[in-house]
């Protein structure tokens, strides 16, 4: 019995302590696994700083604009912000369209400490501005970035649905986190059917365009200032810890700016007694938001 | 028999019927008398100098200022507007804008003997935002005998100094001082002399734009447009007017929704208005549109007109083209006035059909650029008029009528009056009565020697 004794503590001291395996990082989890997601509406906020709205520049001195983009969701943003609306006889050195691409991560937690999002300046050099009549001018920035709304739910498993033993299926409470984002999760309704040992459960997804923008179309360039007639705003739907193998497809928002998804789990195991599992919905879609400033050439 | 008065009754009701019948002759017979007495001395009025100025003051305040009808024309004027100029935008923060000929009065009496140099002051109203306005202060005057026909004998000169002042709102010395100043000549007869001050300026190259929007998109029309481009524009988007006599508007379309939509279901145009806001009449002399390079006038569906009065392109910069008005099309038009009787209209419109091409836009959605005009016209105020009376002179003790007489020999047929002379104490004998004798006429004599004879 000495000799263990004697062993284990010579294990602890030379640092050979076993060490636990790492927990997969799961969005919106903190390191004791519990849900917390700041939540909202918001993602990138992209804004003319310079010329300001309703400001006054100079003739003839070298003119610029500049765009502060700065990430105020929860998710990392990968994106393109395209200037226009200078007209090239009182802008000569403009070329029409001009884009500069960002790279921002969003707000998360690390160890107990909340994070800001991060934010960039971009700046265009547009040269100097020839006066002419036409005093009072516009600019146009248009900002597309890939986006995800993270949702975490708690889904229950039973081999009946109906029965009134153990959880309870439930609707759209079963949203205990959701990230901020410009496209929301409403609504998560959940079905569950057994087969055996293992059962099929289907999520009804409810998605709602809540941000200051307009859904973008995944497939398109985002490099150009001019948006494209044809956009299909579609959304990925992913499940990332799914108690089974899961499938979501896509969905796609209507005029009124809602869609719905459909996300089917297979081989769900079930056992005599129900229980809670927490799922993560993963929404992949690109936004875009239009900001315009006027002023005046002095 | 008992309702019956009887003789005694009767003739107390007469006797009372006639006493209250007389009381009330008396009464009439007092207040035709003084009514007759008020007439009297309002004919006396109404014919002497100031009378007779003063009803033609008057006379001018009813018929204009003061009139009913006048001012439900102007209102009806006012209607006829909305709708068919196109609105600017102001930064004025006064309603006092231009500049108005408020009065042309005598400098000093209105009556005064023959000879003598009579002065005129232009009085002007001057509102916000006036400067160096060179206007041409011009005084037109006629003569009249006692009889209202026009003479030339009366007026010998006439100058209005200064000949060509700047008037600005914030120098009032520039507009306080500028007076016509008439010599007259000597006369023994009475004569009216009435001046009428009149002031105009040409207003040249007044220019106007207007910020106009152009996109290829026809899902955001109208506010939709700005709103999805969050562009902060006030809609509509007017030009802006800067207190000028004449308010330059412009439009896009009769309605004014901007952006421009280029797409072949859509047909741009351009509009112009050039309403009258201060207190005169103008007329047209000169107007130039200018365009982006990328817009021109549609000559199929615009030829030139006096709805559309520009001919071909006369000068194509770099970057605008500009169209110039056809002289006789603008010879066509009216002078379009304010507050003038004779004047029908307050404004003048025109439009014309547009073609853009698509490459203004330079592949951008949408690009702003402008639609300008300049505008040269005449402009008059409204005259004002002054009546000054002079009186024929006095030569050797003898008053005019006493000279009028010697200038018409007496015939055997000529009656003769009775004057008696205040100032001398002495009586004489006239052809006809003036004013210092009036009523010479109550002492009428068949001939000089007969009203001679009852002097002695």
């Amino acid at each position: 019995m000495k000799k263990i004794i004697i062993i284990l503590i010579a294990l602890l001291l030379t640092g050979c302590v076993p060490k636990l395996p790492e927990l997969p990082w799961l969005p919106g989890k903190t390191t004791t696994g519990k849900a917390d997601f700041i939540g909202g509406t918001k993602s990138i906020e992209a804004e003319i700083i310079k010329p300001a709205e309703g400001g006054k520049v100079y003739a003839n001195q070298p003119f610029n604009v500049i765009i502060r983009v700065s990430n105020e969701g929860e998710s990392e943003a990968e994106g393109t912000t395209c200037i226009s609306g200078l007209n090239k006889k009182y802008f000569p050195g403009f070329s029409g369209c001009e884009c500069q691409d960002f790279k921002l991560e969003g707000k998360r937690r690390t160890e107990g400490e909340r994070l800001e999002g991060e934010e960039e300046q971009l700046k265009f050099d547009i040269g100097t501005i020839k006066t002419e009549e036409l005093k009072e001018f516009t600019v146009t920035a248009k900002t597309r970035y890939d986006y995800k709304t993270y949702g975490i739910i708690k889904a229950c498993v039973k081999k009946d649905a109906y029965s009134k033993e153990g959880c309870k299926i439930l609707g759209k409470n079963m949203i205990t986190s959701a990230s901020s984002a410009p496209l929301g999760i409403v609504e998560v309704t959940e079905d569950i059917r057994t087969e055996g040992e293992t059962a099929e459960m289907t999520l009804n997804i409810k998605l709602k365009e809540v941000g200051k923008g307009n859904l973008y179309d995944l497939d398109k360039s985002m490099d150009q200032c001019g948006t494209p007639k044809d956009l299909k705003r579609k959304i990925n739907v992913r499940l990332i810890n799914a108690p089974g193998s899961s499938d979501c497809g896509h969905a796609e928002l209507d005029k009124e700016g809602e869609a719905t998804a459909q996300c089917i789990v297979e081989n769900v195991e079930v056992f005599d007694e129900s229980y809670e599992t927490e799922i993560t919905i993963e929404l992949k879609y690109a936004y875009e938001t239009i900001d315009s400033n006027k002023f005046e050439v002095v | 028999m008992a309702d019956q008065p009887t003789e005694q009754q009767q003739e107390r009701i007469v006797t009372k019927r006639r006493g209250w019948s007389i009381g009330k002759i008396i009464a009439a017979i007092i207040l035709i008398l003084a009514l007759g007495l008020l007439v009297s001395y309002g004919i006396s009025w109404a014919t002497s100098d100031i009378g007779r100025q003063k009803l033609a003051d008057f006379k001018y305040a009813i018929t204009t200022k003061y009139n009913p009808l006048y001012w439900y024309g102007e209102q009806l004027k006012r209607g006829q507007e909305i709708g068919r100029v196109w609105e600017t935008e102001t930064n004025r923060t006064t309603e006092k804008v231009g500049v108005k000929l408020q009065d042309f009065k005598a400098i000093g009496s209105r009556i005064l003997p023959s000879g003598a140099t009579l002065a005129f002051r232009y009085k002007f109203d001057v509102g916000e935002g006036v400067n160096e306005l060179k206007i041409r202060p011009k005084c037109k005057v006629t003569a009249k005998d006692k009889d209202g026909k026009e003479v030339d004998d009366t007026i010998k000169s006439k100058e209005v100094t200064p000949s060509a002042p700047e008037i600005s709102t914030d120098d009032p010395l520039s507009y306080s001082n500028i007076i016509c100043q008439i010599e007259t000549n000597e006369l023994k007869k009475e004569r009216t002399v009435v001046a009428e001050g009149t002031v105009s300026f040409t207003q040249q190259r007044q220019r106007n734009s207007l910020r106009v929007y152009f996109t290829k998109d026809t899902v955001n029309i109208g506010d939709k447009f700005f709103e999805t481009y969050g562009i902060k524009e006030k809609l509509p988007i007017k030009s802006t007017y800067s207190n000028e006599p004449v308010e330059l508007g412009l439009g896009v379309s009769d309605e004014n929704i901007q952006p421009v939509v280029i797409e072949k279901k859509y047909f741009p145009s351009v509009g112009i208005s050039l309403l009258n806001k201060w207190d005169g009449r103008a007329k047209i002399k000169e107007i130039n549109l200018y365009l982006p390079k990328e817009v021109r006038i549609d000559e199929s569906k615009s030829p030139t007109s006096t709805l559309c009065p520009f001919r071909k392109p006369v000068s194509s910069g770099a970057n605008y083209i500009k169209y110039e008005a056809e002289k006789s099309y603008l010879e066509k038009l009216e002078e379009f006035g304010k507050g003038a009787e004779e004047t029908l209209i307050t404004f003048q419109r025109f439009f014309c059909w547009l073609k853009i091409d698509e490459s203004i836009l330079g592949g951008a959605e949408y690009m702003q650029d402008q639609y300008s005009v300049d505008v040269s016209y005449d402009y008059e105020f409204q005259p004002e008029s002054e009546t000054v009376t002079l009186k024929g002179i006095k030569k050797g003790g003898e008053t005019e009528e006493q000279e009028e007489q010697e200038e018409e020999p007496a015939t055997s047929e000529t009656k003769h009056y009775l004057c008696y002379n205040p100032e001398t104490e002495g009586y004489s004998c006239i052809t006809k009565c003036t004013r210092t004798c009036p009523d010479c006429e109550l002492f009428e004599y068949a001939s000089k020697e007969a009203c001679e004879e009852d002097i002695e």
